[in-house]
């Protein structure tokens, strides 16, 4: 348990959203104008990030560095992406992927967050059940796939079990992070308002505890995508990204087309990324406040 | 005519930790009058925390009893507040500076209730323009008023505080001493005031409880000889003051561990 805490810190010290790396030292003003500007220099720094490495790629490729068929230059690859998002049946399988990674999130959530603030605010229960949990923990939820087909088929109950075994465990754990980190102080506060342990609980720790689970999702989403293209993968799924990749990459000249799905796929962990990065500015601002 | 609000009997806390028992409070006697201001002094880890601690029912003594308004504590009492030394952790970062002095009351009272009184608290500290802040944006003196202002809203009448200005510079600790002084007046609260400072104290109260060193016993009780108002440089020029915080000084020298060494050795 104690191994796993500065894991945790480091995650969400080293990708929180709003201080960028090398600012942290000089003490930048607050205002919302700053941050605006400042948000606008990190993403230029992104989109040249993104521009380099195109180009490195285009190179690479056009100079036959890697063999044709194994790296389609970047030119061909964004264009092949960009008519894939009009494919209607491609669309149908990023559709059911999504669906069954979001399935298995949401009851990774539903189980992890409840169970993280009851762990957190019970050493009892948790000193009971922390054995188990790290015994449970480092069983790598893919592995777990042949299992889940025999259990529950290919479908997207397998799908939904494999991202929620994989997301359920950094989640717990940011959860109860969250409430161990809640003050002291503050708890007795809230305590000296005369509420009970209950309404403490909701009222203090609970919000307190918000920007480490939103730690432990910022960590988890893009996984619950890669978890569920594998399971599709490995789980011989007859829909979705992964099994669509699979039958791309035995066509000839699939390669391209398998580049181009990739490239997608990319880009939609781009776009859960940022969602979550707006619901961390939105909830848990206060917790990058620059103050001390 | 004075009517007692807090009665202390023979209240005793042993810690009791892996180390071993630690007996902090040994036996602490003293009662409240409604309107007072009393002040606690004693040495560094006495007990005085701890005792605050229990006063406020947020924790439980090993022994004694406590009475608020004739009734035995047995959790946190109504009609008390406390204010922390610790102000920055005391104050929710994620709520602004209004949502944090209304939050007591959420539940309690009705929403314009909840509305006046933030405002009105606030503006007994000065800071009716800072509702919409953060605590956290606010200098240590300002957050400190933010959450003198949040126990006012609560309309104790008994507020406890727990070296409230240890950890501002002298300049503020002074506005902080008169503003409190002030609201008191404003409010008709009692106040029960921790503090390692002698002349704030005496500056500060009607009368001045001392502690001895842990196991701790009361040493002390010295009744200020001042009258209100009070002004920083008047009150502290007086005759009475400068004699009243020589007496505690002396009581607390002989409270600690050399004093009582100094005093065995003269015996
Ligand atoms: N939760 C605790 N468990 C065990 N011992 C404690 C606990 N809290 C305080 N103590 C011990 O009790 C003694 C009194 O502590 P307390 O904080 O009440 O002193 P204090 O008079 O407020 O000190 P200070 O002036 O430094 O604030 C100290 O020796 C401290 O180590
Ligand atoms: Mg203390």
């Amino acid at each position: 348990m104690e191994s796993s805490r500065p894991a945790v810190l480091t995650a969400s010290k080293s990708i929180g959203p709003i201080s960028p790396p090398g600012e942290t030292g000089s003490r930048i003003e607050s205002t919302r104008g700053a941050r605006a500007n400042e948000r606008t220099v990190v993403a230029a720094r992104g989109v040249a990030g993104v521009l380099c490495f195109l180009a490195l790629w285009e190179v690479v490729a056009r100079y036959d560095l890697l063999p044709r068929d194994v790296l389609p230059p970047a030119s061909t690859t964004l264009v092949h992406a960009a008519q894939l998002l009009g494919d209607r049946s491609f669309l149908g399988q990023i559709g059911s992927t999504l669906w069954a990674a979001l399935l298995g999130y949401v009851l990774a959530l539903a189980i992890a967050v409840p169970a993280g603030l009851v762990l957190g605010l019970s050493d009892r229960l948790h000193a009971a059940t922390a054995t188990v949990v790290e015994l449970i923990r480092p069983l790598p939820p893919v592995g777990l796939v042949p299992l889940l087909v025999l259990v529950v088929g290919q479908g997207i109950e397998m799908k939904a079990a494999v991202v929620a075994l994989g997301c359920v465990w950094p989640l717990l754990i940011n959860t109860i992070h969250g409430v161990h980190s809640t003050d002291g102080t503050a708890k007795a506060t809230a305590r000296s308002f005369g509420w009970s342990r209950g309404t403490v609980a909701i009222r203090v720790v609970w919000p307190s505890a918000v920007p480490s689970v939103l730690t432990g999702v910022r960590i988890t989403v893009s996984v619950a995508l890669i978890l569920c293209v594998g399971a599709e993968f490995i789980g011989g799924s007859r829909d979705g990204l992964g099994s669509w990749l699979l039958q791309q990459s035995m066509l000839p000249g699939g390669i391209d087309t398998v580049c181009a799905g990739v490239v997608v796929a990319g880009a939609l962990g781009l776009l859960v990324n940022g969602a979550v990065t707006a619901l961390e500015r939105r909830f848990a601002a206060w917790a990058h406040r620059e103050d001390s | 005519m004075t009517t007692t609000l807090l009665e202390v009997d023979d209240l005793r806390h042993t810690y009791r930790t892996r180390q071993g028992d630690q007996t902090v409070l040994d036996g602490i006697n003293f009662d409240v009058q409604r309107g007072e201001f009393v002040s606690i002094v004693g040495p560094s880890g006495c007990g005085k925390t701890t005792l605050l601690r229990t006063l406020s029912g947020l924790l439980r003594p090993t022994g004694g009893t406590i009475t608020l308004s004739g009734n035995v504590i047995t959790g946190v009492p109504k009609g008390l507040a406390m204010v922390f030394q610790d102000y920055r952790a005391s104050l929710f970062p994620w709520r602004r500076v209004g949502a944090n002095v209304e939050f007591p009351l959420l539940g309690r009272v009705s929403k314009a209730e909840r509305r006046a009184r933030t405002l009105e608290s606030l503006s007994a500290v000065g800071l009716a323009d800072a509702a919409d802040k953060y605590a956290w944006q606010l200098s240590g003196g300002m957050q400190q008023r933010v959450a003198i202002a949040r126990a006012l809203a609560m309309r104790p009448e008994l507020l406890l505080m727990d070296e409230p200005f240890a950890s501002v510079d002298a300049q503020t600790r002074s506005d902080l001493e008169d503003l409190l002084l002030r609201v008191r007046e404003q409010f008709d609260m009692t106040i029960l005031f921790v503090t390692h400072d002698v002349d704030e104290s005496v500056y500060l109260s009607t009368r001045v409880l001392s502690l001895s060193k842990a196991p701790t016993v009361k040493t002390a009780d010295v009744p200020v000889p001042l009258t209100f108002p009070r002004d920083q440089i008047h009150t502290r020029e007086n005759p009475s003051f400068v004699e009243t915080r020589s007496e505690v000084a002396r009581l607390i020298r002989q409270a600690s561990p050399g004093g009582l060494a100094a005093a065995a050795g003269a015996h």
